[in-house]
Parts: structure tokens; C-alpha cells; sequence
């Protein structure tokens, strides 16, 4: 993960450790004014702040700071919440049902957050290699385009001893594999044909693969499946890049709700602070 | 310039993409310029495509599904629990202590937060007790103050420490702000150190070091028993070691839990060096016992000059008669005329008129009758002759320990001994023989117990007052009145004459003397207590400890509203210094009217009570390890009145502070209130009403 | 001729060139009593007649008392030559500001902003207003005017009147400047126009006609030289000495912009197809002054010839060679060979004068070229940027695409902003780690706004942006056709309900031409930099290197 501001992130860490270890301290040793107050409030504040560059983002036009600016303070802000957090629960393991639902919601928004950064620091580097000038929405296009061409190839695939091996290799492999969706994950890849492994091996039960792509009218097969392979990579990038703020902005939603009860049972059940 | 082979890029072909919208144009190749409509409905009209939602919908759609979903669940979850919304397992932050497993909800929490208004009620000026304190003293009772800090009432605080600031212990806390019930890791069910230096802060590094050395433990309590360790263990025991107890627990009980030592009984304790004190052993005479009713001396050679009636009445009788007697007299029918006679010395009436003569007679007269009288009543008014008039609501225990199960026949006998019938001429005082060998006898028995008496002489000394008609006797019978010959030239002339007159009588009466003899001098019978007649007067020997009659009477007499004029006396003559069993030897603070009687017996507890020690976890009684191991006794008495040095911080240095543990709340308690004493022994009321 | 126009319609100023014929009698009319006379003296014709190209080219307009005929400062591609009425020229400064445009487009409000996200549109470009046909037409186009009483406005300040017959409007058709002076009308008045294309065509048919109007370029010199900072700031007397002895030159060719695409594409490489205008080695012939178009500059060393920077509207080259020849005092050669990407419209500035003049004044302080010579940006790059002509930019949109989630945050805060369409698109062509997307690039040399029939796209004076009105673009498409890039698209536009507004005439959806405004109108400023979480985006101005560097170096790291 690239640090893009490392200074002002490595002072907010050092300070953050500092207070951790102070905070941790302080409530093992049982202290009777909790921190569990306070910290309340400022996770509170917090919370409001990270979901306001939800917000913000809705409001491009407005001269209140750069999108990008906002990110930086949000990922700030992250890291001290996940920090009062801690203080707030008291560096300890939740109980009751309703407060381990609230606690492994906010872990599980927060880890996303953090592994979301990761992504979207990470991955676009590989992502460009993946499938050069081509627009994420044309993808179904081409898709569709180099099923089309491979449809055509094995037409014109000539008579000849291998044909009828490389016409069920055609049937039995490529195709389906054309045809298929990716998951989340890539698949190996082989070294020297750049194509998937699996793939290969399939295709050694029919035909040396080295064979397959040597004659004229199949190695097209080949250039095709490759093709297919890259852009397979590119939906998976796609989907990581896209897809993890399909669970991080959902649950802030959640959040909202669990955090709004949590502070009216909290306030409602105590008997004001303690002096 | 980078080859775009694939899906080459052409900026004319390509049309502008409106990824906000929730439709996108569904064509497989390049999406039409114009797009679906708001409402999916594709408005190409050349080439139709079927429009997809956009991930932009996508996303909106999952944040609004999360939101009405977490909802939905969490309206589902307050309908649960029938009628509760927000007091039910689900919200609960954790489980109870294991103590309190069974409560539900209720038990703590008001019920009124059990509904959005009376929750929102709270959340906005939030004082009910919603912690439950009220709840938790519905079974553990700390006294009136527990939610006060260290569970004391601030005017205690303010006594303590007069020049302080209290002004903050006026504050209420909650039970559960250190006795966090809901149960979590990082939840404290009691207190620990952390907890003490939110308020307190001590600066110092941990017990062994730094911590201040302790103050006198014993404090300045007021002593109910006169009792002096250092005298006894630096001295007394050390004379007579085989009758010295070998440890504490030879005269103490600890009870390991409060650390209180308890006194074992007397019969345990002191009565091994004392019983014989208190029974009057070795003294002689009046010492032995407490005289109770004593007959006045009546000068009957002047009523008899003046022809007037006379009576029987005691033999012997000396002096005036004491405080019981008078208040008997003034109780019964005699008492008008007892108390018109109050200015006139009955011993001497020569000078007397002929009226108060008279009255004197009827005086005589009246007694005797009382006397009488009292022979057809019962105990209990028996015993009301002698009480204070003011004496109510008397239990018949008590009553029976103030009558010191006098016995009847001793009134009939005593009537018989004193009160002759009219009609019977024969002399009274026939044993004036006798008396001298009586006091020959006694005076054997004085000189033997001369001792006693000289020894005692301080002590009689101190008494002389009281004694002082007693002494007269005393003296009397000892150099057969020669001493005292002169105070009691009146009175003996008036015996002497008397006596001498009968003195050569006949040999019968001598010999009903020597009869009488055994049953007039009871002393000798009551060498175990109880009642008996010696002479004029009828005496009680107290000989038990905490005997009964004596315990009664002081008590009764020390009580306020039970004083008269004569209490002061009566209790003179049965808590002095030298008094038949000797309570004031020991027991402090008696004979003073009106206060009342602290024999001592009862359990100290310390009122306020900040350290404990937990005895039971130390004292092994064993040879290594006993009570001198930390008590030392002192040579003079401390400023607060008691004879131990303080327990130092030596003696705990050794073990704690090394490897043991030196948390401060091992001996620091935060409830000081003596109720924590019985938490600690786990005596809690937990069937008090609710 | 006659004042009375025929019942046909000859106020044709709504319609584009070449769709109405031009009557033969104007025809007739130019060729005697107009400076196209000369023109046919000595014709050579080559394909097409005379009238052939004005019947092309040329159209008859028609203003009314007070109508502004020329906006000073505005772009424009045809020349005018007065039929009838009086014309009149400004030459009053100080009463330029009638003439400027009054449809400027404020800033909205933050109220108004954010009312933008909830005016729920049926879909994109939903005009809330009626759009009439006219408007569609263009023949509701507004008549600017100046708004004050002539006659008095003449007779209190300075003007000129444009006689019959007489050509106006040349400098800024052939040179692509802003037009250097404001005309309006006098009185009711008759012009024909005749597009820059038409006297391209005629100029080279011509050379008296070229001549004559050098010549009348020539007196009008120094206005030509009054955009270029350096020569600005010299003294009243050494601008009118420099610009009498300064040498014009024009390379390669003004449409360049149609051609662009088969340079780019064709076997040769772009080297061999840019003219040279000087070469490295050979002799300094004076300082070189862009006023118009794009150069390469290239170095050759050791066989291999890159480029190492490029030359903008304003820059000059030659100064260090020229300052070492004033040192030394010796000649010296050229250290770059300079190119004309494109068109190229050069003046070269003697270098006796220049050291003469110029050097003592500016001594104070050098301005040093533009071309990049320390290497900051790489060569790939740099020829990347001005191969495609990406140094024409100078608000060109970059993205970083090692930074570029897809989030399209961008495009959706542009939509946002513009209706609901976009009015870029995020993709284009890269190189390595960037890509220079399909936004307008506000352009240095804005070849898009010659040709606007009614001045819809136009330069805003103070920011130099390029803005399409919307209600003034009637959708004829030549922008469009004319950006190089492609850049600006025509997009169908819908009334409230949310259905395509059809154009009466064609019968089709009518169209309206769009493209990046650098948001104007919204409070923050361009929407999509502020939009994009990951600084990733950039809009980079050509125009001073160091800026590039600074953008590039934070995309290479």
C-alpha cells in the first residue's frame, strides 16, 4: 500500500501509539471514570465526519475542499477511530447480543475501509496492464466480439489429421472457457504460453498445446485466448476495485442505525455522568 | 505512442457515458448516444436493446436494502420480549455476575425505561436510577448511607475531620459505578487499586515502599473494663505463672473474621485469679455481703420512761437505718409516719416531745404491721417495696432477678426474730453473752481475716463513711467496743445496761441463744451466696460473678427515669470500691445514676471501620506465630486510654512486600460502615423484605 | 445598386455559407466596385471561377442601425466588405466596453448548485425553457447591439467608416488573431462576407489580390504584435520599428486541424512531414516570434534527432543564440531545428534590429524559451504531446492512470453539473502511466471557433476559455467537424417532458453542439478535478513548461 502523504500519517501513527498504550494501561488497571464516555462522543464525531465524505462526494461543484483532500482526512480520521474504538470498548472482547453485533459491524466497516484502501492504492498499476485502451464498459463488447471471431476460426479450420482433435478441443475447451464469466480470483497463468493453466492442461488431453497453436488457422486460437484471459483479469480487477465499496458504504448505513440505538440505550439507562 | 491494437480508442466513435444514471444502454457493442430512459425504457429506436441497471443503482440499491433491513431487525428485536422493549437479553451489554444470575431485568432497572417516551425522558435529563443502586440495597443493606462516599453519613465525615472540606461527600454515587454488573472482559466487578487513586492520591511506589507507618489501631474508644495488660502480663502474670493464662486465648476469644477479641466469659478468664474476690473469700463481716434492709436503732429506753408502748424489734439494731430501708419504709403504709420522723434522730429521743415520742410509737408500731402486711403479699410486691416508685414495665425476668428469689420464710422468720408477738415479754436481746463470744468469735474471725481487714485498711479507709456505722460494729466486736467505746456510749450504755441487765439471766435463755445462735448468724450458711439475717439487717452475698440480684439492682438504679433521691445511694452501696462482689473493681463506669450500664460484654465493633485485617488468614497460633508476634503490650497507658503499642508496618513488611501481594485493597475497604462486616462473614439478610 | 432587396430572402446571416445563393447582381457589383476587382485582374483560375468560390464562400448579411458587425477580440474567419450603409470602426479604447459581450455567464450560487442534484430530469440535456425553432434555426440568434445613440456615439468619439467596397476583417481570417477592432453599423447596412476558406482560395489564385491585402495587413502590423508579451512591453517606437522591419512568415497550413488525422496515421514519419522552418547548424537569421500555430523544436545529437521542446502563440526562439551573438559578437548558428506542426505563422525579427532595439530593453529581464532543456519530461513524452498536438492545450485534461480507480467520479460530478450529460469523455490516448482525455482543451489556437455561424462558441476575454452559448448554437455542427480532437460533441436536446425537440426543418432531434466548460458557472470550478479522490486528475496548462513539469513530475513520481 502506498503511503501518498507519509508524514503527517507516520506523526498520527506515532501519536496514536502513544495514547494506546496509555489508554490501555489506564482501563486494564480498572480506573473508576471511564473513557468509555468520552471516547463515546468522539467516535460519534468521528463517525459523522467519515460519513460525510460520503456525502461530499455528492457535491462536486461546491469549492469546500478537494474530493481528493477529503479522502486524506478521511483515512486520518479512519485510523483515529479505529483507535478510539479501541479505548471506547475498552481493549476488550464484546458481550451481549446486541453489543457484538455493533462491535464486529464497525470491525468489519472499518476492515474493509482499510483493505479498500489497499485496493484502490494497489490495483490500479497492475489493472493498466491488463488490457490496454479499452474502456471498462466496452468489455462485454469484446467479449462477445472474440466469441464471435472463434466461432469463425473453427469454421475455417482445414481438413487434416489433427483437425478432428483440434475441432473437439475447440468444443470441449476453448469455447466454454470463452464463454465463461470469471470469478474473483485470477487463475494461474503458464509461462511461456500466457494463457491459463488450467486451460492448458485441458487442452493436453486433447491436443499438445504447442501442436494446437503451430498451424496457420489455429493459432489465431491462441491470440483469442489470450485476449479472453487479459480481459478476464480486467473484470476481476474491476470487480475488487468496484465491488468492496459495495460492502463499506452499505454498512455504514447499518452502522447508522446500531450506533443511533446504542447511544439512546447508553444514555437512557445511565444515571448522568459520573463527576 | 502506445499501440492500441485492441479496442483501439477512436474519440469520433465514442460517445459520451452517464455512468450516474441508474439505466445503461444494454447494446452489446457501443452504447447509443441516447441511453434509457429514467425509467429503463430504451428510446433507441433503430436498434433496441434491452437497458441494465447501473452499478451507480446498484450501489443505492444495497445501502437502501441495508438500511430498511437493519431496521426491520432491530423493530423486530424490541417486540420480542412481551411488552419490554428495551430491557431484554438482546440489548443486554453483557451477562450478570454469577451471584445474580437469575435476575431478570426488573430486578435493577425502573420500569418506566421500558418505553421509547420513558427512555428519551432519561436520555435527556437522565437522574433516575436507572443503575439499579435502589435495587441492589433491597438485598444487601449497607446501612442508611451506603451511596455516600465510603457508605458513611457526611456528619460523620465532619466529626473526623473537623477542618476539611466535606463538601463533596455530600455526593451520591451509584452502586454499579464500581460494581459494574454486566459482565465483559474489560468490566470490574469490585474494587481494585486503580479505583481508590481516582479519589485518593497517594504517591508512593507500592506498600513496602512508601506507605506511611500505621496510626494507634486501638483508637481512643472509651474502656468498659478496667482492665490493664501491661500490669497483668509484665507483672501479675509473671508472680503467679502457673495460674497466668499460657497465650491470649486464655482470656480472649478472636473472632477471626471482624478481628474483635472477644473477652471469654469470667468463669474462663479472670475468674481464675478473681472468683474468690468477688464471693468475698477471706473478708469478713460486712464485706461478705451487701446489707439490704436494716432497722433503724429506736431509743425504746425513752419510750419506756415515758411509758410508752414498746415494741419488739430487732436485736441490736445500730445507727440509722440505709437508703433501701428507707425507701421501703416511705413505699409501704409507714411512710408518712417514717417520713415525719426523718428529722429526729430514733436513737437518741431524750430530748425528743412528748408527741414525736408518740409518733415514734405508732412509728414501731406501723413497721410492724407493715411487716406483716408484706407477709400476705406476693414476690413481686415484695420487691416493689424496695424500687423506686417511678419503676414501670418491669418484665417478670427482671423482676425475678430484683427479687433475688427472696424466700418467704425468710420474712416469716425475720418477723419472728425481729417482731415478736406484743405479747411475748421475753426479752429480746438475750444473747448479749452470746454476742460477746459472738464477738469473740468474730473477732477470731476478724483478726483472722485481720489480714483482709488491714490489708483492706486502704480500702476501708476509702469507705470509711459509709462503713461508718459498720465500723463502729466492727470495731466494736473487735476490741469488744473498746475503741469505738465512746461513739457508741449512748447506744452501747443504753445495750450494756440493757445487756447487763439481762446479762446474769437464766440458763435457759442461754441456751436458746446458743440455739439462735445458728440460725441468726446466716453468714456462715450463705457461704454461697443469698440471702441472710445477721442481726438487725438482712444481707445478700453476692458470690457469682455477674450475680444476678446485684447485676438487676445496679441496672435498675442507673436507669434515668428509675432515679430517686435515694438511687445514688443504693448504688454506692452496691457498685463502691468495696462492695460485696467488687463490680466496680473491674467494670467501668458504674454507679454513676442515670448513666447507662455498659458491663462491656458486648461485641466492640468499630464503627468506622477503613482497613481490615483479616485475622483468620494469620494468626496460626502456633509457636512461631501468636498474638505477641504483632501485639506488644505497653508499659504506660497510650493517650487513648489503653495499654497496647501499635501494630507497626514491621510486621507485615516481612511477608507482604516480599512476594505477597500489597494491593491497597487488600486492607483498605471502601465500605467502612460496620455492615461490611457482615458481608464479609456472609451474614446477609437476603430475606428482608423487599 | 440597388437599395431594395428582392422578396427572396437575402438576409441570409442565419444561414450558413453556401446555402444560399448569392444573386448575381452583387456578384456583378464585387467585381467592379469592390477591392475584389483586383482580385480578377490577374485570376488565374484553377478549377473553380470566381464566382464560384463566393458563391461557396461568400453570403450576403445584413445589420440594422447599431448592430455590432465585430466584436474586438472575438474569433472569427471571414472578411466583410460593405454593399450598402455605413460602417464604422471603433477606435475609441475607452469605449470598447459597449461592445462586449453581456452574456456573461455568472457564477451560481451555492443555493443554486446544489438545487442542480434535485432537479430530477427526465434525462440529459432537458432544457426547462421552451427551445423555439428559431433558436434551433438559428434565426432567433440575437442581435447584439450597442445600446446608446449612434450618431452620437460618432460624433463624440473617434471612428472610422468603412467605405463601400472595402475590405475589413482580413487580419484575424488569414491569422487566425482576434479580430483587432470592433465594427458596428452606422446605419442600416448591407455586407457581403466571405469565409476565410473563400479568400484562401482567392489569395491563391491572385498574387495582386495577396499583395494588396499584405499591404493593408501590413500598415495594421502592429496590432498583430500586440498579444505577444515580450514585444508588449517594448517601447511605443522600437514595436512600430520592429514591426515595419519584421520579416511574416507562414509554414504549413490553416486547416490544419482536417488533415490532422491522415498526418497522424500515414507511413512517413511526422518529422519528414512538418515543414522546417530553420535549421539546426545553420545561420541566425533573427529572433523567431510565434504568432500563430505550433513549432517543434528539435535537437540532433550524435545522429539522433528528438524533440526538446515546442513553441506556442507567444513564445519566441532565438534569444540565447542572439545574446550570444551580442556577447560575442560573431554570428551564430541555430542550436534547434524549429518545425511547423501544423499551421505556423512566424515573424522574424532581423537580428541587427533585434540586438539593436530589443536587446537593451529587455535586458532587465530574459525570458528564456520555452523549449524544455533539462529534460524534466521525457523525450517519449514530449514528442507524445506534440505529436498529437497536445501542446495546443491549455486546460488538457490528464489522468494519472496509476492513480485512476475507474471510479468515474469525474465523469458523474460532470454530468452532474451539465444536466446530466457529461461533456467529456474518459478515455483517449494514453502513453505509459497517462492519458490525455476526450476533454476540451481550451486551446491556444482555438481552430474550433472559425466557422461558427453565430459566434455561439467564443473566447471569454478575461479567462481565455473557450464557452458555446447554448442558446445562440443553433447545432450546424462545424465546431464539431473542426475540433481536431474531437472534443465537442453534438447532443440531442429534450424539452421538460423529457422528448427529444425535433427540428422543425429536418424533422430530426435537434441538435446542440457540447463540450467541457471548465464549469463556469458552478461555485468550485472545474467539477471533475475537485471531484476525483485520488488527485488524479489534472488539468494542465501547455503554456509554461515549468507547470507541466511540475504536473508530470507528480505523475512519474
Amino acid at each position: 500500500m502506498t503511503i501518498r502523504q507519509p508524514k503527517p500519517l507516520i506523526l498520527l501513527g506515532l501519536i496514536l501509539v502513544f495514547f494506546v498504550i496509555q489508554n490501555y494501561l489506564d482501563i486494564k488497571s480498572g480506573e473508576l471514570v471511564s473513557l468509555a464516555y468520552e471516547s463515546g462522543w468522539l467516535l460519534l464525531g468521528s463517525f459523522i465526519i467519515l460519513a460525510l465524505y460520503g456525502m461530499r462526494k455528492k457535491f462536486p461543484f461546491l469549492p469546500i475542499g478537494k474530493t481528493s483532500s477529503w479522502l486524506q482526512l478521511h483515512l486520518g480520521i479512519g485510523l483515529l477511530s479505529g483507535y478510539l474504538f479501541l479505548v471506547h470498548s475498552g481493549f476488550a472482547w464484546p458481550q451481549g447480543s446486541f453489543e457484538v453485533a455493533l462491535y464486529f459491524i464497525y470491525l468489519l466497516l472499518m476492515g474493509s475501509g482499510f483493505i479498500g484502501w489497499f485496493i484502490m492504492r494497489w490495483l490500479p498499476k497492475p489493472m493498466r496492464a491488463d488490457v490496454e485502451n479499452l474502456h471498462p464498459s466496452r468489455i462485454p463488447f469484446r467479449r462477445s466480439e472474440i466469441l464471435e471471431e472463434a466461432d469463425a476460426l473453427v469454421l475455417k479450420v482445414e481438413e487434416g489429421a489433427l483437425s478432428e482433435r483440434i475441432i473437439m478441443g475447440y468444443t470441449e475447451v476453448i469455447r466454454p472457457f470463452l464463454n465463461a464469466r470469471p470469478g474473483l480470483l485470477h487463475s494461474k497463468r503458464h509461462n511461456e504460453l500466457e494463457i491459463p493453466t488450467p486451460i492448458v492442461q485441458k487442452l493436453a488431453l486433447y491436443l499438445p498445446p504447442s501442436v494446437l497453436f503451430s498451424t496457420e488457422s489455429s493459432r489465431p486460437f491462441h491470440k483469442l485466448i489470450r485476449e479472453k484471459s487479459d480481459l478476464d483479469r480486467m473484470i476481476v480487477h474491476q470487480r475488487w476495485i468496484r465491488g468492496w465499496l459495495f460492502l463499506h458504504v452499505p454498512l455504514t448505513a447499518v452502522l447508522f442505525i446500531l450506533i443511533a440505538l446504542h447511544i439512546f440505550l447508553v444514555l437512557g439507562f445511565s444515571s448522568g455522568g459520573a463527576s | 505512442m502506445s499501440s492500441g491494437h485492441r479496442g483501439s480508442f477512436d474519440s469520433r466513435k465514442t460517445r459520451y457515458l452517464r455512468p450516474d444514471k441508474p439505466w445503461t444502454c444494454g447494446r452489446p457493442g457501443q452504447p447509443c448516444s441516447r441511453g434509457p430512459s429514467a425509467s429503463g425504457l430504451c428510446q433507441n429506436t433503430d436498434s433496441e436493446c434491452s437497458p441494465m441497471h447501473s452499478e451507480g443503482w446498484w450501489r443505492s440499491k444495497t445501502v437502501r436494502s441495508a438500511f430498511v433491513l437493519t431496521l426491520g431487525l432491530v423493530l423486530f428485536a424490541m417486540t420480542q420480549n412481551e411488552g419490554q422493549i428495551f430491557q431484554q437479553e438482546i440489548f443486554s451489554p453483557g451477562p450478570l455476575s454469577h451471584a445474580h444470575g437469575k435476575l431478570d431485568c426488573a430486578a435493577c432497572h425502573s420500569e418506566n425505561l421500558n418505553s421509547f417516551g420513558g427512555l428519551f425522558a432519561n436520555v435527556l435529563g437522565g437522574t433516575h436510577d436507572n443503575l439499579g443502586s435502589q435495587g441492589c440495597v433491597k438485598c444487601h443493606d449497607l446501612g442508611d448511607h451506603s451511596r455516600k462516599s465510603h457508605g458513611l453519613d457526611p456528619a460523620t465525615w465532619a466529626e473526623l475531620y473537623p477542618e476539611k472540606d466535606i463538601s463533596e461527600l455530600q455526593d451520591e454515587t451509584e452502586c454499579a459505578q464500581c460494581h459494574q454488573e454486566h459482565q465483559s472482559s474489560g468490566t470490574f466487578l469490585n474494587m481494585n487499586d486503580r479505583r481508590c487513586q481516582n479519589c485518593h492520591q497517594e504517591k508512593f511506589d507500592s506498600f513496602s515502599k512508601g506507605h506511611a507507618d500505621f496510626s494507634d489501631s486501638y483508637g481512643l474508644k472509651p474502656r468498659s473494663f478496667n482492665f490493664d495488660h501491661s500490669t497483668h502480663s509484665l507483672r501479675h502474670f509473671i508472680e503467679v505463672p502457673d495460674q497466668a493464662p499460657a497465650t491470649c486465648a486464655g482470656c480472649h476469644s478472636l473472632e477471626v473474621n471482624t478481628g474483635a477479641m472477644s473477652v471469654l466469659p469470667f468463669a474462663e478468664s479472670c475468674g481464675g485469679c478473681h472468683s474468690s474476690e468477688i464471693s468475698g473469700q477471706g473478708a469478713q463481716g460486712k464485706n461478705q455481703g451487701i446489707e439490704i434492709f436494716k432497722l433503724p436503732e429506736v431509743d425504746f429506753q425513752t419510750l419506756n420512761d415515758h411509758g410508752l408502748q414498746t415494741y419488739s424489734w430487732a436485736k441490736y439494731p445500730e445507727g440509722r437505718t440505709n437508703a433501701w430501708t428507707k425507701r421501703w419504709f416511705l413505699n409501704g403504709e409507714v411512710g408518712d409516719s417514717f417520713d415525719q420522723l426523718s428529722d429526729l434522730n430514733l436513737s437518741r429521743l431524750e430530748r425528743a416531745p412528748i408527741e414525736r415520742l408518740k409518733d415514734v410509737e405508732d412509728f414501731v408500731q406501723l413497721t410492724q404491721t407493715e411487716w406483716a402486711a408484706a407477709l400476705e403479699e406476693d414476690l413481686q410486691q415484695w420487691v416493689a417495696r424496695w424500687m423506686s416508685p417511678t419503676v414501670a414495665d418491669l418484665s417478670l425476668d427482671e423482676l425475678s432477678d430484683l427479687s433475688g428469689q427472696f424466700p418467704h420464710a425468710l420474712l416469716q422468720f425475720v418477723q419472728e426474730q425481729w417482731f415478736v408477738a406484743i405479747e411475748n415479754e421475753e426479752p429480746l436481746n438475750l444473747t448479749v453473752v452470746d454476742e460477746v463470744e459472738q464477738g469473740k468469735n468474730s473477732q477470731d474471725d476478724m483478726l483472722a481475716g485481720e489480714d483482709d481487714m488491714l490489708a483492706g485498711e486502704d480500702d476501708m479507709l476509702a469507705g470509711e463513711d459509709d462503713m461508718l456505722a459498720g465500723e463502729d460494729d466492727m470495731l466494736a466486736g473487735e476490741d469488744d467496743m473498746l475503741a469505738g467505746e465512746d461513739d457508741m456510749l449512748a447506744g452501747e450504755d443504753d445495750m450494756l445496761a440493757e445487756n447487763t441487765a439481762h446479762s446474769y439471766g437464766d440458763r435457759a435463755s442461754e441456751k436458746r441463744a446458743d440455739e439462735y445462735r445458728r440460725f441468726v448468724t446466716g453468714v456462715d450458711w450463705a457461704n454461697a451466696g443469698g440471702w441472710y439475717l445477721d442481726g438487725p439487717s438482712l444481707w445478700y452475698r453476692p458470690v457469682q460473678h455477674a450475680d444476678s440480684f446485684l447485676k438487676a439492682w445496679i441496672e435498675l438504679e442507673s436507669r434515668n427515669e428509675n432515679r430517686d433521691k435515694f438511687s445514688g445511694d443504693i448504688l454506692k452501696e452496691l457498685t463502691g470500691e468495696y462492695s460485696a462482689g467488687r463490680c466496680q473493681k473491674c467494670h467501668v463506669g458504674l454507679g454513676i445514676a442515670g448513666q447507662e450500664v455498659n458491663w462491656g460484654h458486648e461485641k466492640e465493633i468499630k464503627d468506622l471501620d477503613f482497613t481490615h485485617f483479616n485475622h483468620a488468614s494469620h494468626v496460626f497460633n502456633d509457636e512461631g506465630r501468636q498474638c505477641n508476634t504483632c501485639h506488644t503490650p505497653a508499659e504506660t497507658k497510650s493517650a487513648g486510654g489503653h495499654d497496647w503499642l501499635s501494630v507497626s508496618k514491621e510486621s507485615c513488611l516481612e511477608c507482604h512486600g516480599q512476594q505477597i501481594q500489597q494491593d491497597c485493597i487488600l486492607c483498605h475497604k471502601y465500605h467502612a460502615s460496620p455492615f461490611i462486616r457482615e458481608l464479609n462473614t456472609a451474614t446477609m439478610e437476603i430475606f428482608k423484605k423487599k | 445598386m440597388r437599395n431594395e432587396t428582392n422578396n427572396q430572402e437575402i438576409d441570409s446571416r442565419e444561414h450558413c455559407f453556401s446555402k444560399v445563393p448569392v444573386p448575381e447582381e452583387i456578384l456583378d457589383w464585387l467585381k467592379v466596385n469592390s477591392v475584389l476587382s483586383i482580385v480578377l485582374s490577374d485570376y488565374k483560375k484553377r478549377g473553380s471561377s470566381f464566382e464560384d468560390i463566393l458563391q461557396n464562400d461568400a453570403r450576403i448579411v445584413s445589420y440594422e442601425k447599431s448592430e455590432i458587425i465585430l466584436r474586438k477580440g472575438d474569433y472569427g474567419g471571414s472578411v466583410l466588405i460593405p454593399i450598402e450603409g455605413t460602417v464604422r470602426v471603433n477606435l475609441e479604447q475607452s469605449q470598447e466596453h459597449r461592445f462586449a459581450r453581456k452574456s456573461k455567464l455568472e457564477k451560481r450560487s451555492w443555493f443554486s448548485a446544489i438545487g442542480q442534484l434535485f432537479k430530477k430530469k427526465k434525462t440529459q440535456e432537458t432544457f426547462s425553457r421552451v427551445v423555439s425553432q428559431e433558436e434551433i434555426s438559428g434565426s432567433a440568434g440575437r442581435k447584439p447591439r450597442l445600446n446608446t445613440d449612434i450618431d452620437k456615439f460618432v460624433s463624440q468619439n473617434l471612428t472610422r467608416r468603412i467605405g463601400i467596397g472595402e475590405i475589413f476583417g482580413e487580419i484575424a481570417a488569414l491569422r487566425r488573431c482576434p479580430r483587432t477592432a470592433s465594427v458596428f453599423a452606422g446605419t442600416d447596412c448591407k455586407l457581403v462576407e466571405i469565409r476565410w476558406q473563400g479568400v484562401r482560395d482567392l489569395l491563391a489564385r491572385s498574387n495582386e489580390f495577396e499583395r494588396f491585402l499584405e499591404d493593408i495587413i501590413g500598415d495594421r502590423r502592429h496590432q498583430i504584435f500586440s498579444f505577444v508579451n515580450m514585444i508588449q512591453n517594448l517601447s511605443e517606437d522600437v514595436q512600430r520599428t520592429i514591426s515595419s522591419k519584421a520579416v511574416f512568415e507562414r509554414h504549413g497550413s490553416d486547416d490544419w486541424n482536417r488533415n490532422f488525422r491522415k498526418v497522424l496515421n500515414s507511413d512517413k514519419s511526422l518529422l519528414d512531414q512538418e515543414a522546417v522552418v530553420l535549421n539546426q547548424g545553420h545561420h541566425m537569421d533573427g529572433l523567431y516570434v510565434v504568432l500563430n500555430g505550433f513549432a517543434r523544436v528539435t535537437r540532433k545529437d550524435g545522429g539522433q534527432e528528438s524533440t526538446t521542446g515546442y513553441l506556442r502563440p507567444g513564445d519566441v526562439y532565438g534569444l540565447k543564440e542572439l545574446t550570444r551573438m551580442d556577447e560575442r559578437g560573431e554570428d551564430e548558428v541555430a542550436f534547434h531545428t524549429i518545425r511547423a506542426v501544423g499551421a505556423l505563422d512566424l515573424v522574424i525579427i532581423p537580428k541587427s534590429d533585434f540586438n539593436e532595439h530589443v536587446l537593451p530593453e529587455i535586458q532587465k529581464g530574459i525570458e528564456t524559451g520555452r523549449s524544455n532543456e533539462e529534460g524534466y519530461i521525457s523525450r517519449e513524452l514530449l514528442d507524445f504531446f506534440v505529436d498529437r498536438r497536445i501542446v495546443n492545450g491549455n486546460q488538457t485534461m490528464i489522468i494519472d492512470l496509476n492513480r485512476c480507480t475507474d471510479c468515474d467520479d469525474c465523469v458523474k460530478a460532470c454530468a452532474v453539473t451539465h444536466g446530466g450529460n457529461p461533456r467529456f469523455i474518459r478515455e483517449g490516448h494514453r502513453h505509459a502511466e497517462l492519458m490525455v482525455a476526450t476533454a476540451c482543451m481550451h486551446c491556444a489556437d482555438p481552430v474550433c471557433l472559425v466557422g461558427c455561424p453565430t459566434g455561439a462558441i467564443h473566447r471569454e476575454a478575461n479567462t481565455g476559455n473557450v464557452i458555446i452559448t447554448t442558446n445562440e448554437c443553433i447545432g450546424c455542427g462545424t465546431c464539431v467537424e473542426s475540433c481536431p480532437y474531437n472534443n465537442i460533441r453534438s447532443v440531442e436536446i429534450h424539452d421538460a417532458y423529457g422528448k427529444p425537440i425535433i427540428d422543425l426543418e429536418t424533422g430530426k432531434p435537434a441538435l446542440k453542439a457540447t463540450k467541457c466548460d471548465l464549469c463556469i458557472d458552478q461555485p468550485s470550478g472545474p467539477a471533475c478535478a475537485n471531484a476525483c479522490p485520488h488527485d488524479a486528475l489534472h488539468r494542465v496548462d501547455f503554456s509554461d513548461i515549468s507547470k507541466v513539469t511540475r504536473v508530470i513530475e507528480k505523475i512519474t513520481g
